[in-house]
């Protein structure tokens, strides 16, 4: 934000000068913060509570806190009791999908300075912070120094490879991606779609694994993922099987009965077997149509919008394996389609909202051009309505992401499940604020992340949406 | 004119409802290839939804709708079958922001009538000739002018080689510098002997290019006159109201 000023005269006198703008960090705060009485008093106000609670904060975090149950329990968080000698699979997976992302960022996105500085700096505090702390190894305890040597190190030794890793991957694919877009933007950006849906199954079957345990990619039970790895499968699924069919549910509960075909029967028809052929498939090219498909859309929907996530988990869990009478269906498994097909019912919702903000103009131009329904939906209305939806949808699949934490409750040892038998440990009793502390970080990063990139999304529409008209 | 061929719109006796307000109230047209035919009348007489029983945006519930042979029924394969012979122009232009003026004008000839894509470009930079902007096929919608806008609708209409123009208002959203860029390609396709149906306030295109004139008033056609007789002898007072009216300003 800037102040403006009134306008200066100019040298010549006929012509009006532009207003002179105060531009630096003190007119913008005075512009943001301090402009009337009210935000002065609103700001003083937030600074004292938001200023004591980080005082206290970082007090219990020097002088109380204990992060050795992360770095102890570090590998059982982030991916359970997945095989230690099968984990570089973990990380080849996480490794290729980052890649993917950083070669969409640099044909889609733009790199920010504050992103690169963002980065930059997280590099420097993790390749600095376990050098500085070892020259400070014996400070006195309850000291600054202690705890960074004590405390903070062992956490930021831990986790340097991996980020330094990850790090590394998404600039070589922001590098990759800048220069492919830079020879053909078009080719670039379709191979990396199909990229994108190659790398999905690809990841899902180097998690799982399919062969004998002595084979390439021996089999690991599901009920051996947790931690951060089974959160990120069961988001991953979901996000990925609910998306299609919240999409149909829409069409679905937004389609018609018009076009309807009428069977005029002549008379005496019942005695001619090609006059029944011909009924019967009137009857089935008005399928498509029929109100009971609507209907059908619309009781799930509501339905599923009605009751809370965690009972759709106990009926998968419960209620399930008592129907089919069979108790073999993988439990994270069951989780992964109850979440499905939960958040399909929001997913629908959303699109549906996209698909009626479009002008009728645009269904009925591409009506008077002789376009099927199907077409007129694929090429016209999905494609505007998807578009619109981005925020919304995003916002659902961050959702998502958290509502994968009730899996706890149902005996799953996603992230949050993990951390409560972590903190059953005797030797953690207590270490409840740095567990929680912890995930709750970790939850923020990926949430956030995703926020990110769909803002960096929306933007790459440049002209095509600048003006819907 | 038109007495030697077979009309190739024929509407027979037409009425359509919204709920109780009876909105067509027998409407009876024919129409022979080659014609132009404007449609005026004031306000909410039912010009628009008259056009757009034709090609079937509208339902009608009673009478018979006849074009190019083709009976309008319910059947589908009917409904697309004379929608691909029915280009239409709409006020607002409806092109679709998010594609290319290039892909708004190939994707009907492309995914309806089955052309190459190569093709169907070909004949999309001749469109576009013909329209006078060549230059803008690799822009999107929104980065034109409304005049330009509403030529790339034209060619979009064109490019499925329609046997039968409508046009509902095509200058109405239109500044007054941009109106005789559109009119001008439309005067031009008139002269190209293409069917139209053109719904339109613009009297001087009407008494220039029409080779007929209806004057619709709350759902019924009041009157049919040739320009010349229309513009200068009225034969009833609705259309001498409606004239003095809309000459007046
Ligand atoms: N979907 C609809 N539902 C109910 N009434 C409608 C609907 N569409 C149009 N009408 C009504 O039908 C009448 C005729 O509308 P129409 O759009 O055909 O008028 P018009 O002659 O094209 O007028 P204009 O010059 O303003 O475009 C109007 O009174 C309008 O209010
Ligand atoms: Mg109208």
């Amino acid at each position: 934000m800037t102040t403006t000023t009134a306008p200066t005269e100019g040298a010549s006198s006929s012509s009006v000068t532009r207003p002179v703008v105060e531009r630096g960090l003190l007119a913008w705060l005075h512009q943001n913060f301090f402009r009337t009485p009210f935000d002065v008093a609103l700001t003083l106000i937030v600074l004292v509570i938001g200023g004591n609670l980080l005082v206290q904060f970082v007090e219990w975090s020097i002088a109380q806190a204990d992060w050795t149950i992360i770095t102890t329990n570090f590998r059982i968080l982030m991916q359970g009791t997945y095989p230690a000698e099968q984990g570089g699979r973990l990380g080849l997976a996480v490794a290729l999908i980052t890649l993917i992302a950083g070669v969409s960022w640099g044909i889609w996105g733009k790199m920010f300075r504050a992103t690169a500085f963002a980065f930059v700096g997280g590099v420097l505090i993790f390749i600095f912070v376990p050098l500085a702390a070892e020259s400070l190894a014996e400070a006195p305890s309850g000291t600054f120094s202690a705890y960074l040597s004590g405390q903070l190190a062992p956490l930021f030794s831990l986790l340097r490879e991996p980020v330094l890793l990850l790090v590394a991957c998404l600039l070589i694919g922001y590098a990759v991606g800048r220069f492919a877009k830079q020879i053909d933007r078009k080719r670039a950006g379709r191979y990396t779609l199909i990229a994108w849906f190659v790398a999905i199954p690809v990841c899902f079957i180097l998690v799982r694994g399919f062969t004998e345990p002595d084979g390439i990619l021996p089999f690991v039970q599901t009920s051996r993922w947790g931690g951060l790895l089974l959160t990120f499968m069961l988001a991953f699924v979901a996000i990925v099987a609910c998306f299609p069919l919240g999409i149909l549910l829409a069409l679905g509960r937004m389609s018609s009965g018009t076009h309807k075909l009428e069977f005029k029967a002549p008379p005496g028809w019942w005695l001619n077997p090609l006059q029944w052929l011909h009924a019967l498939s009137i009857w089935w090219r008005n399928l498509g149509n029929y109100p009971i498909i609507k209907l059908l859309c619309i009781i799930y929907i509501e339905f599923l919008r009605g009751v809370p996530l965690v009972t759709v988990f106990f009926t998968a869990n419960l209620i399930v394996p008592l129907a089919l009478g069979d108790n073999s269906i993988d439990a994270v498994l069951r989780a992964m389609v109850a979440l499905t097909l939960f958040e399909a019912a929001y997913i629908a919702e959303i699109v549906r909202g996209g698909l009626q903000a479009l002008p009728p103009g645009q269904l009925e131009a591409a009506k008077a051009l002789g376009l099927s329904p199907v077409q007129a939906t694929l090429f016209i209305t999905l494609p505007q309505a998807l578009r619109i939806a981005i925020p919304p949808l995003v916002g659902q699949f961050i959702t998502m992401f958290k509502d994968t934490s009730l899996v706890a409750i149902i005996g799953l040892t996603d992230l949050l499940g993990i951390s409560r038998s972590v903190l059953a440990q005797s030797e953690f009793i207590g270490r409840h604020r740095e567990m929680y502390v912890f995930v709750a970080i970790v939850y923020f990063v990926f949430s956030y992340g995703m926020s990110y990139a769909a803002r960096q999304l929306e933007r790459s529409g440049s002209g095509a949406f600048r003006k819907i008209g | 004119m038109g007495k030697q061929s077979e009309p190739i719109i024929i509407v027979r006796d037409l009425h359509k409802w919204y709920g109780d307000f009876h909105v067509l109230r027998g409407i009876n047209v024919e129409v022979s290839p080659g014609e132009v035919v404007v449609i005026c009348g004031p306000s909410g007489s039912g010009k628009s939804t008259f056009i757009r029983t034709i090609n079937r945006l509208e339902e009608h519930e009673r009478g018979d709708i006849i074009v190019d042979g083709i009976r309008l029924t319910n059947d589908v394969r009917n409904i697309s079958a004379i929608r691909s012979e029915i280009g239409m122009v709409f006020q607002q232009f409806n092109l679709f922001p998010h594609l290319t003026v290039l892909q708004n004008i190939t994707l009907a000839p492309i995914w309806v009538r089955k052309r190459p894509r190569r093709e169907a470009e070909k004949l999309a930079f001749e469109l576009l000739e013909r329209v006078k902007i060549p230059e803008q096929a690799h822009k999107y919608p929104g980065q034109l002018s409304g005049g330009q806008q509403q030529r790339v609708a034209i060619a979009r209409a064109l490019a499925m080689q329609p046997k039968i123009m409508l046009f509902d208002e095509p200058t109405s959203a239109l500044d007054p510098e941009m109106i005789k860029e559109v009119l001008d390609v439309m005067r031009e396709l008139a002269r190209s002997g293409l069917t139209m149906l053109v719904v339109t306030h613009e009297m001087g295109f009407a008494r220039e290019v029409a080779d007929r004139i209806i004057f619709f008033d709350r759902g019924e056609i009041v009157e049919e006159n040739t320009p010349d007789g229309f513009f200068h002898a009225p034969k009833t007072d609705r259309a001498k109201q409606f004239l003095a009216n809309i000459l007046s300003h």
